[in-house]
């Protein structure tokens, strides 16, 4: 890919959702993956050579997410701001029944996602949004392949513990 | 345990429910147009170590640059501490806080002076508190209040906060004034002249070695963040890069905290604080013990009178009663014996 146009044409809807799960908050979300994408377009020059670009590119929209939240008490006050969002799921086929059955579903995964704490939500949404495997989180959060391990097991095993979460959770026998 | 598949399609399906802005490719088009492009390419020349000597290099000049401004720092305390003994003289040096105005004309030993002035109380800093109680006459409560409202904004003050309230028909209250603090003196002369002084402390707290102390932080920090500022323009990769910037703004939070300070200190030494109470003659609060009449004077000492000789023969009931015991049983004693004889 020669051009920023390129990188944004490719990436900029992945990471953007990410950054989304991640704080939540669109303005916050979009201002990071802005920061992230001028600041890793300008430093290109060290990319690898024939390497996958994304790695590299989610560790620098981690870390301005990461500021953000460090940065970002506000988020709090601003955390329910566009849940208006969520009501825009697309259902084709699907009866308004069936598609409010689904955003109150999503509704409950956003919220279960944000009380996770901030280490093991990033982790999280890496793996099983954003689609990294182990090796490429640890690249981008700059941790061993061991460690992003034990905190998907943390994440999954506190996402189970929510209530509202019954249906992502495996049964005794499905997991034997 | 929640199921790696379901969760992935969970969080799919809530992920691609958002939707991206609009616009949001021009903006970042249009913010990257303005960036200077980094086309510098690693020459075969600088190695890995290269670049780390350079950043250590970096680091250490930053380093003497901190280290030299403490230096400097710790000579412009210690000189400060000696001014500030030489102006306070005896007074109490605990917090620097002296009573009363300060030595009229007395240069300060060794003080820092600014380039351009003439050293004295120009240099010092100073922060001018004083509380007042003053009593006026029956009725002139309301226009005392106006009066030193009046004097506040002749001395090119303002009020700062006032209250005043009635007790038996006798009204009361208090008002702050904030005066510059060349003309402190004069205002607290002028307060004297609107009733009786019933009670008057000032105080003068120097703060000039704590306000000297914070522009020389603010100074370290600014010069701090741009050598950081140098660093990030030299530094090529990413991680190097995150790092820097994330310095870059703890410092700047630093920074603005230090001239948050700064600014506190400078409106409280611009402007002195004077609490004025105001009562009127009458007020159960100014009352002095002469103001009662003879009369009462008079009952109250025969109250006094007869509770003091009670109490004295409740003090001497005790002995007498103990005599009368040893007498009676003596007289008893002596008649027994004397039948017996008989």
């Amino acid at each position: 890919m020669e051009t920023l146009q390129d990188w944004l044409t490719v990436y900029y809807a992945t990471a953007y959702r990410t950054a989304r799960l991640i704080l939540r908050n669109p303005a916050d979300a979009e201002e990071a993956v802005q920061d992230a994408f001028l600041r890793a377009w300008r430093f290109r020059s060290t990319l690898p050579q024939g390497g996958d670009v994304r790695p590299w590119l989610y560790r620098v929209v981690v870390n301005a997410c990461c500021s953000k939240l460090r940065k970002e008490q506000s988020w709090r006050q601003r955390v329910d701001a566009d849940d208006d969002a969520l009501a825009h799921v697309p259902d084709p086929g699907r009866t308004p029944s069936q598609a409010a059955e689904d955003a109150d579903a999503l509704a409950a995964v956003l919220d279960a996602l944000q009380r996770l704490p901030e280490h093991l939500r990033i982790t999280v949404v890496l793996r099983y949004y954003s689609g990294l495997s182990e090796k490429e989180i640890a690249t981008a959060i700059s941790r061993r392949p061991g460690t992003v391990k034990s905190r998907l097991h943390e994440a999954r095993a506190r996402l189970a513990a929510d209530p509202r979460l019954q249906a992502l959770v495996l049964d005794e026998a499905e997991e034997a | 345990m929640v199921d790696e598949l379901r969760l992935t399609d969970a969080l799919r399906r809530t992920g691609d429910s958002f939707d991206v802005p609009e616009d949001a490719f021009e903006r970042v088009l249009a913010q990257a147009g303005e960036l200077r492009p980094s086309t510098r390419q690693p020459s075969r020349a600088e190695t890995r170590a290269g670049r780390v000597r350079r950043l250590l290099a970096a680091a250490a000049g930053v380093a003497v640059l901190l280290g030299g401004v403490s230096v400097w720092d710790n000579r412009v305390t210690d000189k400060a501490e000696n001014a500030d003994m030489a102006v306070s003289g005896s007074g109490s040096r605990g917090d620097g806080s002296t009573g009363g105005s300060l030595l009229e004309g007395e240069a300060p030993v060794d003080a820092p002076v600014r380039p351009g002035t003439a050293p004295g109380r120009d240099t010092a800093r100073i922060v001018r508190t004083g509380t007042a109680s003053l009593e006026v006459d029956e009725g002139r409560f309301a226009a005392t209040m106006a009066a030193l409202t009046r004097l506040a904004g002749s001395a090119d003050g303002y009020v700062s906060g006032s209250m005043s309230s009635e007790t038996d028909d006798r009204p009361s209250g208090s008002v702050t004034l904030r005066v510059p603090g060349e003309r402190f003196d004069q205002v607290v002369a002028d307060v004297r002249g609107l009733g009786d002084v019933l009670a008057l402390t000032v105080t003068a707290q120097d703060v000039t070695v704590e306000h000297t102390d914070l522009e020389a932080r603010l100074r370290a920090l600014q010069a701090t963040r741009s050598q950081f500022v140098t660093l990030l323009s030299k530094a090529t990769r990413v991680g190097e890069v995150l790092e820097v910037q994330t310095r870059i703004n703890d410092i700047q939070v630093q920074i603005e905290q230090t001239q948050g300070k700064i600014r506190l200190l400078d409106s409280q030494t611009a402007y002195g604080s004077l609490k004025v109470e105001v009562y009127e003659s009458g007020d159960a609060l100014t009352q002095r013990p002469g103001d009662r009449s003879r009369l009462r004077r008079a009952w109250d000492e025969s109250v006094d009178g007869f509770v003091g000789g009670v109490a004295w023969l409740v003090s001497v009931a005790g002995p007498v009663l103990l005599i009368l015991i040893v007498g009676v049983g003596a007289r008893f004693a002596y008649r027994l014996t004397r039948r017996r004889l008989v």
